[in-house]
Order: C-alpha cells, then structure tokens, then sequence
C-alpha cells in the first residue's frame, strides 16, 4: 500500500475531489481525518470509509476560523499521534464580472480559498517539521495559472494559493516537508455543475473546450494527489501539476 | 519492453532483466539518425505486437558558456536532446495512430526547461524545445487519446553528473532547497505515475 500507517487530513473532504481521495488514501492505507464545515457529509464520508474496513474520523472545519483549525490539529494528535498529509482541498467557486463582484463576497471567497489554505499550511507544517517530514498539496487550479472571464475573483485566490505553495515549500525544504500545488481544470462535480449554468454551456460542452474533449473526473484528480502525497515524489516539492486534458499546454 | 541504447550498457541491463525473469529486447540505436528510430519502433512492434508507452530519455550533458562552445558541440548538443526527442516522438506518434487505442509518451525535459543557468546554453536550449515540443504534441493529439508529458528532474546523482568535483557538486546540492541532490529512483516513480 502506498500510504501505509500515515495520517492524512482533507479539507472539504465531504463530497467531490476531497471524498474521493478521502476514500482512495484509506484504501491505500492512510487513516483519515475528514473535515468539512457540513457535518452530515463529513460524517457520510467517515462512514463510507468504514464500511470498505477504513479507518477515519469526522472533525468539522470551518478553514477561514483559525480556532477550527486548532481543535483539528489537536484532534488529530489525539487520536492518531501524527501528521503526515495534509490535503487543503476546501474551496469555493464564483464566476461574474468584475464590476459586478461585491466586497463581501470577494472577502468571503478570499477567507475560504486562500487564508484557509494559510491556516491550514501554518498549523499543520510546524508539526510536520517536528516530525522531519511531510507533505502538503494544495488546491489551486488552472484559473491560478492562466486568465479567462469572469474569473478576476476566483483567479485571483488561486494564484495566491500557487504561490503561497512555492513560498512555503522554499522555507521549509530543510525541514523535510514538502507542498506542491494541483491545478485541475473543469472535473466532474458540483463546481462544473455550477459553471455550466452560469455560462449557459451543457458540461459536455465545457468538456469538448479542452484539448482531450472531456470534463476530468475526481479520480484523474485523486491519483495525482495521492502521487504527491506518497514518498513516491520525494524529490518533488513547490511545483505545479496540472489535470487539465491539456488545456495549460496550448 | 525495449531498451534502446546507443552504448552497449543497455544489452547488458536487457540480460540481467531477463534473467531475473522480465521480458525485454535490447536494440542499439542512435536517436538522431531517423533510419535507426524507424527501425526502433517496427522492431518493437515486429516484438511485442504494439507500442503503448515511448520514453524518450535520451540526453547528453553540455555546459559550456557560449564564447566557448564549439558549432559543432551545439549541433551534437541539439541532435541528441531535442531532435532525438522528435524523431522518436514522431514514429512512436505514427505507430499510436495507427494501433487507434492512444498511447502515453513521457520526455526528458529539465529544470533548464524553464530556468536557465551559466554554461547550460546548448543544452537549456535543447531542453526549452522539449518543454514546447511535449505542450505542442499534446495539444495536438490529445482528442486522439495521446499524452504527452515532461519530466523535467533537478540534478539528479546519475553518470551525467559523474564529471562533478566535489566543489561543483555542492553548488549543485545548493541549488536545491531540499538539501541534497534527487535520486533515479525520485524520477522513476514520477515516470510509472505518468
């Protein structure tokens, strides 16, 4: 198994690309804690876990509250010892003009996607550090790489999280813990539900805009992470990979 | 699988595989003359009765500034790194079209695919080229089920690096903030992953 006996935290891990890697690290030997600021699909998510003979628990998370994220590292240690993996996947989505975003919800979306992933990078790493090793992968995504309408907003927090990744990894490479960044482009759930009534395309359609000519699936995405999240990338750390069926490389 | 080496090693590394029980076929090839890719990829084919993988890994190490690199230590730096990569792209592409199933390529890009360095002038530039050869072909053939993907490793403690003395081998272990030079085995599994 390639996650034997590690201990892996997932933001957002209730539904989509989180539960989905959530219940790929258990299979692959990995003890989970599931966070989600939903307490019913986090708790669905431990269960789901369980009953394929996983093992995992629920501690709800809301990323932008820095006292939540004291009480999952204190958790954490508490039922498991140890941090090896930390996945900040949480995220929300939110396409509209520029002139039309509100102040509000620009700080709002800006407390979820980026000072959570500062949060979630600033409690666990310390412990990581202490432990000699690490790794953390954080959700970026192609709006962090590239510009497209309607994305000033969203971008703008995922280009944060690229480079935050790149910062952190430089400081705390002599500490063994590693943090790399993943880019997906439009996968298969809520998010490119969501796109696809905003922009009035069907999600085939957002699909066939991509060179491969498909929407990514959570698994494309929860194979790449497990690969960062494995001593398998041990000499892998503050860069970018992208699951995008080809869209950066045009 | 196919080995396919310019030098003898790779018969040897062929034997002991099969000796320990793995399937393989050395065929000696030097990738920048187009006759002997060809015959790479139809001897693989005549072999094993297809092509699903193609690893072009192929390069040679120059660092030499560029006031002081010879026209033809360019020209043999390009051959082998970047136009070694297209010629054994191009028929491996062939063949995958062909079998209609897709098929997965990975190139030795490097660091100095993007980032540049005293001395690495022919060989940053070789390595640029496969960055945007690899994007391009992925592009283009990705609706047909062909990824195409770099890897691009550090510095890596392999035979390329051999020449180092131990000043220059701790300039190159500070280049790197995780400490230490990265090992084969650090690229191979990001190969198997690809």
């Amino acid at each position: 198994m390639r996650l034997e006996n590690k201990v892996a935290i997932i933001t957002g891990a209730g539904t989509g690309i989180g539960k989905e890697t959530a219940l790929l690290f258990a299979r692959e030997g990995a003890k989970i804690v599931i966070t989600d600021i939903n307490e019913d699909s986090g708790n669905q998510a431990v269960k789901d876990i369980q009953s394929h003979g996983g093992e995992a628990i629920f501690i709800r998370l809301d990323v932008s509250k820095e006292e939540d994220w004291k009480k999952v590292t204190e958790k954490t240690i508490h039922s498991f010892g140890k941090v090896d993996i930390l996945f900040n996947n949480a995220g929300i989505y939110i396409i509209k003009p520029l002139a039309e975003i509100q102040l509000e919800e620009w700080n709002r979306l800006m407390s979820i996607n980026v000072t959570g992933v500062f949060l979630g990078m600033k409690h666990i790493m310390p412990l990581m550090a202490k432990q000699k090793k690490g790794s953390v992968i954080n959700a970026s995504s192609i709006a962090g790489l590239m510009g497209a309408p309607g994305h000033v907003l969203y971008g703008a927090s995922k280009g944060a999280v690229r480079i935050m990744t790149k910062d952190a990894a430089i400081e705390y490479a002599p500490t063994g813990v590693r943090v790399n960044s993943i880019h997906p482009g439009y996968i298969d759930t809520g998010m490119a539900e969501y796109a696809s009534k905003v922009t009035g395309s069907t999600k085939d359609e957002l699909g066939k805009e991509f060179p491969m000519g498909r929407l990514g699936t959570v698994k494309d995405v929860a194979n790449m992470v497990l690969f960062l999240a494995s001593d398998e990338s041990s000499y892998t750390t503050g860069a970018e990979f992208v699951i995008d069926g080809g869209a950066t490389a045009r | 699988m196919v080995i396919a080496d310019f030098s003898e090693h790779g018969q040897e590394l062929s034997k002991q595989l099969n000796t320990d029980g793995y399937d393989t076929l050395f065929l000696k090839t030097d990738v920048t003359k187009e006759e002997e890719v060809k015959h790479m990829i139809t001897e693989t084919v005549k072999q094993y009765g297809k092509l699903d993988i193609m690893f072009a890994n192929v390069g040679i190490a120059n660092d030499n500034v560029a006031h002081e690199l010879t026209f033809e230590q360019w020209k043999r730096t390009i051959d082998i790194n970047l136009s070694g990569v297209f010629l054994s792209n191009k028929y491996a592409i062939e063949q995958m079209l062909k079998q209609g199933k897709g098929g997965v390529i990975v190139n030795s890009g490097s660091i100095h695919s993007y980032a540049g360095k005293k001395g690495v002038t022919a060989y940053s530039s070789a390595k640029g080229g496969v960055k945007l050869l690899t994007q391009t072909l992925t592009v283009t053939y990705a609706k047909e089920g062909i990824r195409v993907n770099a890897v691009c490793p550090g510095y890596i403690d392999t035979p390329l690096i051999a020449g180092a003395d131990t000043e220059m081998r701790q300039h190159l272990i500070n280049l790197h903030p995780l400490g230490r030079l990265g090992k084969p085995e650090e690229v191979k599994s990001c190969l198997i992953f690809s």
